[in-house]
């Protein structure tokens, strides 16, 4: 809806062209919004073009033409100038209509009864002035002539249509806009627990490989990939730039604050560091390195403004090379996905196999997350960071069978878990067959629930997400020039 | 007369624009780039042969093209056509952007199929297709080459304030560079070709949305 329509012959030069245009302007400044709608009397010639200075109006947008066939008109004030030359007008919806006589009509009762007819017999009738007035004797008119009303806004202010400029539009706070903030790798557990706990204005970008992927998606992350060299079929030195131009890629799209890797920082990771200084590189980086392994990643923290260890529960059987290079190193809590701490209520016999076939008569193999790993009764698994801390952390009686191939050193996890009396170890199936049996006896199943509780350890996933949290905003402050 | 387009085929139509935006947008880039090639060769030759050693040859090359000054042998060492190199770059297999957003599971299975029989037919070109199925494991096959981009809804959920054809057609252009295609099409969703309408509409550059 438009504040003012005025509806006239526009083509018309005269002096009321000159007050229309004065009114127009009045209302652009004070920010009410006008359309000129333009009825052409009969007998002036079609082609004769519009007053320039309604001209102008319309081209510096203080004013819009409604259309020849506008049907949905409407306006909170009409005003129709020289009414006695309006013949045909597009229906036009509005609160107040007021029709200015410049002039006298010839025969006024024929042309107030044709403009009610179209705008209806609310019409107010002002003369321009006081001559105008005087050759209507008789005529229901205004009490006040025209321009004797006072000043233009002054009279749309009596009708309720306010300056803009005077009763400010309530000021409505922009969005404030998302921060970002990238996850690149695959430890999607880890991911998908910091992210939980992430301030709502800061927003965390998945960047993971055809193995996390789906599991970050699945989370509700948004997600991006990552191939491998073999699922580009290139080689590494070829997928090294290929991880360059694809992280420069994600960080113009999402421009975060921070990037965040998971793993180890390989050469297509260093280069995209160095290319891309802007955004805080933080490394997520993992403890319980197998003993002489992994040790030229050393170097590469230099690389990082940050480093966060998810903190071990096996931390002192740790004999990796991260328990050297400790320097810009923050530690937490173990990090995993585990709801908040509340009591067991373990099932009818129940067995949670996890990386590891297994099976115990009178158990029943069942899976578990998270969230449901409280209604276990048993579990035999591989001793991976998340299952180790998933099921200690929610006390469930367990045989840890180390993958002597895994990632990380999964027997001094295993074997320090059995030495705190918080689970049993197997290296092979005989043993995991023979410890299974042992925990058939609900007491001795009771008994490693019990020391699980008594050397509890919390969960990281919060600080780690304020640690994130805190760099991110260390970034903004960088940006603000307040830090150097 | 034409049936009126519905929303599905204003939406292939957008995604077909931003994917040739995206086109353009890395031949702009790799234009660019050889403009600022050929201007840092010309500096190079430019000031090669405005060095001593650069006109002290010429001057001997020129002397040695006389027969009048040079020795017969001395000329024919000279004239001596190039030894050819040794070391000729072999061609890349040209790779080709299918955009397939919106497909079932099923879909994209069937098209992953088609893109691989195609290969099989003819090597002709490395298909590099964009899917919006994080289930990548599921869908790879040798000779096919997958990436991912969030689909629509997905986007418009976490970036309300940015286009997805937006996203399409940067994606649409790093893919290019990434990959070195020459080519770009949108698959329709409603109707994903057939091996024979890949062979039949192969050598098109366009979209495969229509064929």
């Amino acid at each position: 809806m438009y504040d003012v329509a005025i509806l006239s012959d526009l083509r018309h030069t005269g002096g009321s062209a000159a007050s229309l245009v004065a009114e127009v302007e009045a209302q652009a400044t004070a920010g009410l919004t006008t359309v000129l709608i333009h009825a052409p009397e009969p007998d002036r010639r079609p082609a004769r073009p519009f007053d320039q200075r309604i001209v102008a109006c319309l081209r510096d947008g203080r004013a819009e033409l409604a259309h020849d066939d506008d049907t949905d008109l409407a306006a909170r004030v009409l005003l129709i100038r020289r009414p006695q030359a309006v013949a045909e007008a597009p229906p036009v919806r509005a609160a107040h209509t007021i029709a200015v006589l410049d002039e006298a009509p010839a025969d006024f009762a024929e042309v107030r009864a044709r403009v009610e007819r179209h705008f209806g017999p609310d019409v107010v009738w002002a003369p321009a002035d006081a001559e105008v007035r005087s050759q209507l004797p008789g005529a229901v008119l205004a009490g006040a002539d025209w321009p004797d009303s006072g000043p233009h806004l002054d009279r749309l202010a009596s009708l309720g249509v306010l300056p803009r400029g005077v009763v400010p539009p309530p000021r409505i706070a922009p969005a404030r806009p998302t921060r970002h903030v990238l996850l690149v790798g695959d430890d999607i557990a880890r991911f998908r627990a910091i992210a939980r706990h992430l301030p709502g204005d800061l927003e965390a970008v998945v960047v993971a490989g055809s193995t996390g992927l789906p599991d970050a998606h699945a989370a509700g992350l948004l997600t991006e990939y990552l191939p491998a060299p073999a699922e580009l079929g290139v080689a590494d030195d070829r997928w090294t730039g290929f991880v360059r131009d694809r992280l420069r890629h994600l960080i113009q799209l999402y421009g975060p604050r921070a990037v965040l890797v998971g793993g180890v920082p390989h050469d297509g990771i260093a280069a995209a560091v160095a290319e891309h200084p802007d955004p805080r590189w933080l490394w997520l980086r993992p403890a319980m390195w197998r003993r002489g392994t992994g040790g030229q990643w050393a170097a590469r923290g230099a690389l990082f403004a940050g480093i966060l260890e998810p903190g071990e529960f096996a931390a002192a059987g740790d004999e990796g090379w991260t328990t050297a290079a400790r320097a810009g190193v923050t530690t937490v809590d173990p990090i995993t996905e585990l709801p908040a701490p509340r009591p067991r209520r373990p099932g009818p016999a129940t067995l949670l196999c996890r990386g590891v076939e297994a099976t115990l008569p009178g158990f029943t193999v069942v899976e578990a997350g998270p969230e449901q790993l409280g209604a276990v009764g048993l579990a035999v698994s591989r001793a991976g960071y998340t299952s180790f801390h998933e099921l200690l952390g929610a006390c469930v009686p367990t045989v840890f069978v180390p993958d002597p191939d895994g990632a990380d050193d999964e027997l001094t996890r295993a074997r320090f878990a059995a030495a705190a009396g918080v689970a049993i170890c197997a290296t092979d199936d005989d043993q995991a067959a023979a410890a299974l049996e042992r925990l058939a006896d609900p007491a001795a199943r009771e008994a490693l629930s019990r020391r699980c509780a008594e050397v509890a350890f919390g969960n990281g996933a919060a600080e780690a997400a304020a640690w994130l949290a805190g760099h991110c905003q260390l970034r903004s402050e960088v940006e603000a020039g307040s830090v150097r | 007369m034409c049936d009126e387009p519905d929303a599905a085929d204003l939406a292939v139509a957008r995604w077909e624009v931003a994917t040739l935006t995206g086109r353009l947008r890395c031949v702009e880039d790799e234009r660019d780039a050889a403009v600022r090639d050929r201007d840092r060769n010309r500096e190079i030759v430019l000031a090669l042969r405005r060095s001593r050693s650069y006109r002290l040859g010429r001057t001997l090359v020129d002397l040695a093209r006389d027969p009048m000054r040079t020795a017969p042998a001395m000329a024919r060492h000279w004239r001596r056509p190039p030894a050819p190199r040794s070391r000729i770059r072999a061609a890349e297999m040209p790779a080709r952007i299918y955009v397939a957003v919106g497909l079932s599971r099923a879909g994209a299975h069937g098209l992953i199929r088609a893109l691989r029989q195609r290969v099989l037919v003819e090597a002709d070109h490395l298909p590099v297709m964009v899917t919006d199925q994080p289930s990548l494991r599921h869908l790879q096959v040798p000779g096919v080459v997958l990436e991912y981009l969030p689909d629509p809804a997905t986007w418009s959920r976490h970036e309300p304030g940015s286009d997805w054809e937006t996203l399409l057609a940067e994606r649409v252009a790093q893919l290019c560079r990434d990959h070195r295609a020459a080519h770009a099409v949108v698959i329709d969703p409603r109707d994903p070709p057939t091996l024979a309408r890949l062979l039949v509409t192969d050598r098109r550059v366009g979209s495969l949305a229509s064929a």
